[in-house]
């Protein structure tokens, strides 16, 4: 009778019942325990979190975060637990499209979608020359992708224009290091978030864009001071004991403020300086002008407030950690900003020990991959294209003959932009990248595109903005249906592993170059580049000798089994400690081993300051935790659509929506010399009087934004376009 | 334009060929290295000790209960608990238990902003269990943990309206409501729920709560969260500490003008019920044939129409094991018991030799008594969800009104006299005035006013429910000045008015919710 009334046990309670899992993973839904596991590199950002494959006769069905790597001690993000269901997305590419006369996408084959490839740039090469085709690569591909393309490409092909999305989001912290310490070397490992004592984000909100991170942040036992400097009252800096509130570009004034208190007060570590570094004496005598009553008006802070900072980020007790992203990186000076930071790093002593550093949080999966292997601003495995030396060395062991490797450097992104503008270019690539939408002044890239001959897109989806320019469109396989190394922003190389099959004819980015290196008749070159486990073995050879030198690894199991391991790692070297740091004896990799002060005065205006017709500045950024650059795949799993805004929302302080007559939800238009948008207001006081923010996610977003850059990074500087607002 | 190139043959080269074919298989063969983790069987989660302090030790004593506690302060916005509950407890493509939203902290604090992390409150009295009619929630007595048993569930969706924390959500292809079970099971064996696990800064954990404290604080309307629903009504037993909230501290989504589902089911169930047993009642006093037949049929596709909302209604025969607590059940209850007595007035010309004369004559005064208690059983449904612009003095003037206007319909039906029929006419216009005074409370004033949820109602009425209520207005007065002239057109009309004045009912209702998030369109 019991049971009549009350049916406690059914079809649908069934649904939900959880068993144990085995494999250490707990309880799991009953439908989904597994029969093996492994374990893969998350794909999206730059923290490499490592994550636990739950597999059923060979394929994935579920995963958790792995709790015996070191970097993400069982935890993951929004995006690292939803990384299998944004591969069952239904606008996969299938198969190779090619478009026809009248506009529409034809399925080829491969065997036709190869040769067609092939033939059409090297008609393009023989009229205007091998330079007139170029390639945009990536930092969602593997190493041993990168290098291939960027050997296939430059080598192979003939090709000398190659770059790659990572100049959106990391080139100046290259810059800047490779300037500042002579090697692309950020120093920091992740036990220093929690070693540390004061710890400084400038222009950096990890606490949505790096959450994993944040975590190592939160759980640092010193009670450490934490300082956001941001013009925005992010997440991050909700969560700080401290946010400095600076203008927006304030950031290098400010820096140079709180050097020259640093200065002033003699609170330098005299033996560092003198022992390591080199040109202190003209910083020091540069830095005159830059008292903080003098910076008032480019910081927007008081003269108190700048100078407790300095006294903060100069207690000689205390070690003082900085930490940067987007904020510094993408701006029109942004090198000298990021040196900034290294310098007052150099002048204290925070460097070199544990829990300080001055650090660049870097963004995508393989940021750090393509920094050392794509062989597109460098030579493959961090060389010099105009240095004859090391182009001998990378021929010798490549087996190639040395006049194909190019004797100057390649173009930068804009740079190849601009000659495509000038017709210079007729042919591009472009490979798990998305610049029709996310390129700064997007119409611009649009229209460019419309000077090609021929244009290659090479990605998973095929509903991109990208995609839809695509001349010929090649189906890739995706993480989790390939093998690879990764390498993450404290230089820890891991593994992923392929555990689910591809859709369709898509094939990996390694076997596309391989059909590729085939058809274009180069593939005595690459003769060994048979599997990514080959490859990684080839390019680790070519590090011997360099800063990044990993000789020393064997293969993906001792990766796997040593929870990665960070570079350097050379030959005959041995694992005693599973975070480790750079600069430890305080020899940098410039010829002296010294590290250089390297400063600039700030330039005296924004490239687009904001004026009577359009007097807002546009903040863009990092939308929410569930979100990645252009949504290419986060937009495909509907838990992560879920966790973040349904609309383009424009943050603007209430004050300024109420003088513009805009209610909390109205529509308002956006526009700016490139274009106008329209947007749902959002009034917050988390953004300063005079300024908005948009995430940069949204593909309408680039339309506004002014294409300026770095000159010595050529990073584009997407954080300061002048807008109006005006309520609809 | 770009240059299209035309397809040509293209010549294969047989090595090529070869190559494709090889490269195609090797893409489709998953040889990865498992071995290693073979031995790996039956040992301890790998984050055990993570988390081992994040839940009790101990099972909850007699006065105990187990409770979510959410750190603020250690709360960034990560999000992952969300993904995790999807994620480990096997939940369709777009469902998780667990949700995040945002406070701001308004005037006091305008840069303030906190995300929430919330789920099932468990509450002391949940609201979800007392409003079941078939007793499909149950508390367990040892861990205070509210069950949803899925078989049992009906999917009538009362939970839905009674929980302030729109917790039970409806999938629709199984027709039940599904929530947060705490995940009972992983605490029984001594492991940490999906959110717990996931939490990268530790910010949620499992406490033992003592319950007398947990009524207590609910019911002073304190311990639980500024900017949330009242805690007074069901005594949710999460609590939420770390960080200090602004006494101004509201959601980020309180503006959002976002219409309600509208249950078309309970829309025209409800006013082609009371519609009905309106004129039904006119029937049995003015004994006119015609009404009694339409008043009937009415109310019949009023009582059909309900059985749609279910989205299993096989299981419906349980309802009296509500009936201790859910005026759902009461309403279930004094409908069956009134539809014979509704469906004998049109019969009495057949049936009316048979019946002794007493009851004859007490037919319409019973009728009408029945009648007022279903029609007052159906408002307390509402009232009971403790949803302000449901109240009382909203839902029954609402309710009894429509019964109203069509008893005054039915007399003018089946009479010729003007008078009636100008009083009818009259009675419908005049019920149109509180309704229209209502929207007076969203006129904007210069200065910015203060949010109600009366305020927000009449905004959603003003704005995107404003073209059904220009038809709920235009189709009443079309009735009433048809009504003199023409009856059973004007009949049809109010039909319909009464049947759109039901629907904004439901969509323009202030259903509180915690926190969201400021977008309207996901909120």
């Amino acid at each position: 009778m019991r049971r009549l009334l009350k049916q406690s046990t059914g079809p649908l309670t069934s649904e939900l019942l959880r068993e144990p899992g085995r494999f250490g993973l707990g309880q799991v839904p009953a439908g989904m325990v597994p029969d093996a596991v492994t374990t893969s590199i998350c794909g999206f950002c730059s923290t490499g979190c490592r994550l636990k494959l739950h597999l059923k006769e060979g394929a994935a069905v579920s995963l958790t975060p792995d709790a015996h790597y070191p970097v993400n001690l069982g935890m993951a993000c929004p995006k690292g637990w939803e990384s299998l269901a944004v591969l069952d997305a239904s606008d996969r590419v299938m198969v190779p499209l090619l478009r026809e006369a009248d506009g529409s996408l034809k399925e080829i084959g491969w065997e036709s979608a190869i040769p067609t490839m092939v033939e059409r740039f090297k008609n393009i090469q023989s009229r205007y020359g091998k330079e007139s085709v170029a390639f945009i690569s990536t930092g969602q591909i593997t190493c041993e992708e990168m290098a291939f393309l960027g050997a296939l490409a430059k080598f192979g092909m003939g090709m000398k224009h190659g770059d790659g999305n990572t100049r959106q989001c990391m080139a100046t912290a290259v810059t800047a290091y490779k300037q500042s310490f002579g090697f692309d070397a950020p120093p920091f490992t992740y036990a220093d978030f929690e070693e540390s004592d004061v710890l400084v984000f400038v222009g950096a909100n990890p606490a949505i864009a790096h959450p994993i991170l944040w975590q190592r942040v939160l759980s640092n036992q010193r009670t450490p001071e934490i300082i956001v400097i941001d013009p925005r009252k992010t997440e991050t800096a909700q969560s700080a004991t401290r946010h400095i509130s600076v203008k927006p570009k304030g950031d290098l004034w400010l820096l140079y403020a709180l050097a020259h208190c640093i200065v002033r007060d003699g609170r330098v570590d005299e033996n560092f300086l003198k022992e390591h570094t080199h040109g202190f004496d003209d910083f020091a005598a540069f830095l005159e002008d830059y008292a903080p009553g003098l910076v008032a008006e480019r910081t927007g802070l008081g003269t108190e407030e700048i100078e407790i900072l300095a006294n903060l980020v100069s207690d000689p007790s205390k070690r003082v950690s900085w930490w940067w992203t987007m904020g510094v990186n993408q701006s029109h000076e942004g090198t000298r900003t990021a040196q900034a930071i290294i310098n007052l790093c150099l002048m204290t002593g925070n460097i070199g020990k544990p829990g300080t550093g001055a650090n660049s949080i870097t963004g995508q999966c393989n940021a750090m991959g393509s920094r050392l292997f794509s062989n597109t601003t460098s030579l493959i495995a961090g060389h010099d294209f105009t240095n004859p030396v090391h182009r001998a060395k990378v021929a010798e062991l490549l087996e190639l003959d040395v006049s194909l490797i190019p004797t100057e450097n390649s173009w930068a992104y804009d740079e190849i932009l601009s000659g495509i503008e000038r017709g210079d270019i007729k042919g591009l690539w472009i490979i798990a990248t998305n610049p029709n939408h996310s390129w700064i002044d997007r119409e611009r890239f649009t229209r460019l595109c419309g000077n090609l001959d021929f244009l290659v897109v090479q990605d998973m989806y095929h509903s991109t903005e990208t995609a839809g320019l695509a001349d010929l469109l090649l189906p890739a396989a995706g993480w989790g249906e390939k093998d690879g190394t990764f390498i993450n922003s404290e230089r820890r190389i891991g593994v992923i592993r392929q555990v689910r099959r591809p859709p369709g004819q898509a094939l990996s980015d390694f076997r596309i170059f391989r059909l590729l290196a085939n058809a274009w008749g180069c593939d005595g070159l690459f003769r060994s580049w048979t599997s990514p486990e080959a490859v990684f073995n080839i390019i680790a050879r070519l590090t011997r000798g360099q800063p990044c030198d990993i000789s020393g690894i064997t293969g993906y199991d001792q990766l796997d089994t040593n929870g990665g391991i960070q570079w350097p790692f050379p030959a005959g070297s041995f694992l005693a400690i599973r975070e480790r740091r750079l600069f430890e004896d305080g020899r940098f990799f410039t010829p002296d081993q010294r590290a250089k002060f390297i400063f600039d005065r700030p330039s005296e205006r924004l490239p687009e300051p904001v004026s009577d017709s359009f007097p807002f500045l546009l903040l863009t950024g990092r939308g929410s935790s569930s979100q990645w650059h252009t949504q290419t795949r986060t937009s495909k799993s509907a838990i992560l659509r879920k966790l973040s805004p349904g609309e383009l929302l424009l943050e603007i302080h209430p004050q300024d929506a109420s003088a513009l007559g805009i209610a909390s939800h109205a529509k308002v238009r956006i526009s700016s010399q490139r274009g106008s948008i329209v947007a749902i207001a959002f009034p917050t006081a988390t953004v300063q009087r005079g300024q908005v923010f948009l995430p940069m996610h949204d593909p309408e977003v680039n339309r506004l934004t002014h294409g300026s850059f770095d000159p010595d990074s050529r990073q584009p500087s997407y954080k300061a376009s002048a807008v109006a607002i005006e309520k609809l | 334009m770009k240059l299209a190139v035309r397809r040509r043959a293209i010549p294969r080269t047989p090595v090529l060929r070869t190559l494709i074919d090889d490269l195609l298989a090797e893409q489709q063969s998953l040889l990865t290295p498992v071995a290693r983790f073979a031995e790996e069987h039956d040992r301890e989660p790998d984050l055990a000790g993570h988390y081992r302090n994040l839940i009790p030790l101990s099972a909850p004593g007699p006065g105990e209960q187990y409770a979510f506690e959410v750190s603020l302060d250690r709360c960034t916005s990560c999000k992952a608990c969300v993904a995790a509950c999807h994620s480990l407890n096997g939940l369709d493509d777009d469902e998780a238990w667990r949700d995040v939203g945002l406070l701001t902290g308004g005037v006091e604090e305008p840069g303030w902003q906190q995300t929430v992390t919330t789920s099932c409150h468990h509450c002391a009295d949940p609201g979800c269990l007392t409003g079941c009619p078939v007793g499909a929630y149950e508390k367990d007595s040892t861990t205070g943990i509210v069950k949803h048993l899925d078989d049992q569930c009906i999917g009538c969706s009362y939970c839905i309206l009674k929980c302030a924390f729109d917790v039970p959500k409806f999938s629709k292809k199984r027709g039940i409501v599904r929530k947060c079970d705490m995940c009972q099971g992983r605490l029984a064996a001594g492991e940490a729920p999906a959110c717990v696990q996931a939490c990268p800064t530790k910010a949620i954990r499992i406490v033992k709560r003592n319950v007398a404290e947990v009524i207590a604080e609910g019911r002073a309307g304190k311990g639980f969260l500024t900017g949330a629903p009242s805690p007074r009504s069901t005594l949710p037993s999460t609590l939420y500490l770390g960080r200090a909230v602004p006494s101004t501290a509201r959601p980020a989504d309180q503006e959002a003008l976002v219409p309600q589902h509208t249950h078309w089911p309970l829309a025209i169930m409800l006013s082609l019920t009371q519609a009905g047993l309106g004129l039904v009642i006119a029937a049995a006093f003015s004994a006119s044939q015609m009404v009694a037949i339409a008043g009937a049929l009415v109310f019949l596709t009023g009582m059909a129409a309900s059985i749609l909302h279910l989205g299993r209604p096989l299981g419906a025969w349980r309802f009296f094991l509500g009936l201790r607590t859910s005026w759902l059940s009461r309403e279930i209850l004094a409908f069956s018991l009134i539809a014979p007595l509704v469906m004998s007035v049109p019969a009495l010309p057949f049936i009316g030799i048979w019946i002794p004369a007493v009851l004859l004559s007490g037919l319409p005064v019973a009728l009408s008594i029945m009648a007022v208690i279903a029609v007052f059983t159906s408002v307390m449904i509402y009232v009971d969800t403790h949803r302000t612009t449901w109240r009382f003095a909203i839902t029954g003037p609402r309710f009894f009104g429509t019964m109203l206007v069509f008893t005054a319909m039915g007399f003018a039906l089946s009479t010729e006299s003007l008078a009636v029929h100008v009083m009818a006419s009259l009675l419908i216009l005049a019920r149109l005035l509180p309704e229209a005074c209502y929207l007076r409370k969203g006129k904007t004033c210069d200065e910015e006013s203060k949010w109600t949820a009366d305020r927000h109602m009449a905004l959603l009425l003003r704005g995107p429910l404003r073209a059904i209520m220009g038809l709920r207005f235009i189709l009443a007065v079309c009735s009433a000045l048809l009504l003199p002239a023409m009856p059973w057109p004007g009949f049809a009309l109010l039909l319909i008015a009464e049947l759109c004045e039901r629907v904004l009912f439901f969509k323009s209702v202030h259903a509180p919710k915690m926190p969201g998030n400021f977008s309207a369109a996901r909120h």
